[in-house]
């Protein structure tokens, strides 16, 4: 027993280095490695959901909370930049996309909501910066959805999952999707800083509803270009994830 | 034996200790997060911007530089027309059915809000956020919507449609063709 209270104070550090260290094992797949990508060759690290396709498996939206926690980007002013955001689209036919993104021509560090879009004959693409920055460590909430499957995806944004505003509305494209990604993007020659933490659904059902990122046919995948880390949350839906650069 | 049992319970202690300290900080730091968000001011709801317009000239050269980060250093037949952001955006957004009436697609920012719609010709490839695997949007028209005070760039179109100025206001030519 004397023994045991000698010890006690090593023991419980112990277990607390034990602690941080399974934790960063089980919830990091740290790569060592350098950035690779540039201003037009961008680096991902992504939850990514393919979908068998509308013969067997695609829905009628996505949502994703996002909260970003750090973002900086050295060559802001050449027009690089970082997102934490969700893509939608449907056999590779155009595609829209929300979320935050930093850089972009306006400055180094500030988050900014955005939506974009390219039409299903890839010949128009058409973005919104929000002016307003966001500030860090809130979340943020974006929806992509075609609830009237008239090929007009409606983008939402909230702030935690209240306060919705209908941000946008995308004409012409598909009536359903089967292909949803969300994580980091990051467009620059040098080595951008980016954390974030993405909490994911998809919409479908009737009445539609939201769910996990989990089909019967495919499950979420996870993605990381060089210097890129992204893990899934422990306990949480599949593809809820925290991401970061560098790892 | 009982010392060892007694090790080994505190070994147990210790590890469970950690992990519950891990735990609060991770829920503390998300409480706190929250909290102090919810105090602040929902973004996209600040006041607008006022004071005096951007000057053509700085339209001009905000426009050169958004130009030359897609690629594009010497556009040709630049031309600006001044009007709401609404409307604005309706010219250049490549919407083909959708809602484009004024509370569609203000997203916080007041559709009557003056912005200079900038349409330029030239050979763009805009470095702009897409999915991965996906190519540049590219095209020989930009269009660059900024804000008429600021001058944040709050819309990019890049594309091979050419958004109809004179809808939006006199239109000035800023760069011979």
């Amino acid at each position: 027993m004397l023994l045991g209270n000698r010890l006690m104070p090593f023991v419980l550090l112990a277990g607390i280095l034990t602690a941080v260290v399974f934790g960063q094992m089980a919830t990091t797949s740290a790569q060592a490695a350098t950035w690779k990508c540039t201003e037009s060759s961008h680096c991902y690290a992504l939850t990514e959901w393919h979908m068998a396709g509308c013969s067997a498996e695609c829905i009628d939206g996505g949502v994703a909370d996002i909260t970003s926690q750090s973002a900086s980007v050295p060559n802001w002013e050449k027009g690089a930049f970082v997102t934490n955001e969700m893509w939608a689209s449907t056999n590779n036919e155009g595609w829209v996309e929300t979320g935050q993104v930093a850089g972009n021509g306006v400055d180094c560090c500030s988050e900014h909501r955005f939506f974009a879009g390219e039409t299903t004959n890839n010949l128009n693409y058409y973005e919104y910066d929000q002016p307003g920055a966001v500030p860090l460590n809130e979340y943020h909430s974006y929806v992509l959805e075609d609830l009237k499957h008239d090929g007009v995806w409606e983008i939402y944004w909230g702030y935690e999952n209240t306060d919705w505003t209908l941000a946008h509305e995308y004409g012409g494209y598909w009536t359903h999707i089967d292909d949803l990604e969300a994580g980091m993007e990051g467009s620059d020659n040098s080595q951008p800083t980016n954390e974030g933490i993405q909490m994911l659904a998809g919409i479908w059902g009737s009445p539609d509803s939201w769910h996990p990122w989990e089909g019967v046919y495919k499950k979420v995948t996870f993605s990381a270009s060089p210097a890129t880390c992204i893990s899934q949350l422990a306990g949480s839906w599949p593809g809820n994830a925290s991401y970061h650069t560098p790892c | 034996m009982p010392k060892i049992r007694n090790i080994r319970a505190w070994l147990m202690i210790g590890v469970l200790a950690g992990l519950i300290a891990a735990a609060v900080q991770v829920v503390g730091t998300t409480a706190a997060s929250s909290t102090a968000a919810a105090a602040q001011e929902l973004p996209g709801t600040a006041s607008p911007p006022a004071g005096p317009e951007l000057t053509l000239a700085q339209v001009q050269a905000a426009a050169l530089k958004f130009a030359a980060i897609a690629h594009e250093p010497n556009p040709t037949a630049v031309s600006v027309a001044r009007g709401s952001f609404a409307d604005a955006q309706a010219l250049v957004d490549g919407n083909a059915g959708a809602d484009t009436s004024p509370a569609a697609g203000t997203a916080g920012a007041a559709a009557s809000e003056p912005v200079f719609l900038v349409v330029m010709h030239g050979d763009f490839t805009l470095n702009a956020p897409r999915p991965k695997g996906a190519a540049e949007p590219a095209g020989s028209v930009m269009g660059l919507i900024l804000d008429a005070h600021t001058g944040f760039p709050e819309g990019r179109y890049v594309g091979v449609e050419e958004p109809q100025l004179k809808a939006l206001g006199p239109v000035t030519q800023l760069v011979e063709q």
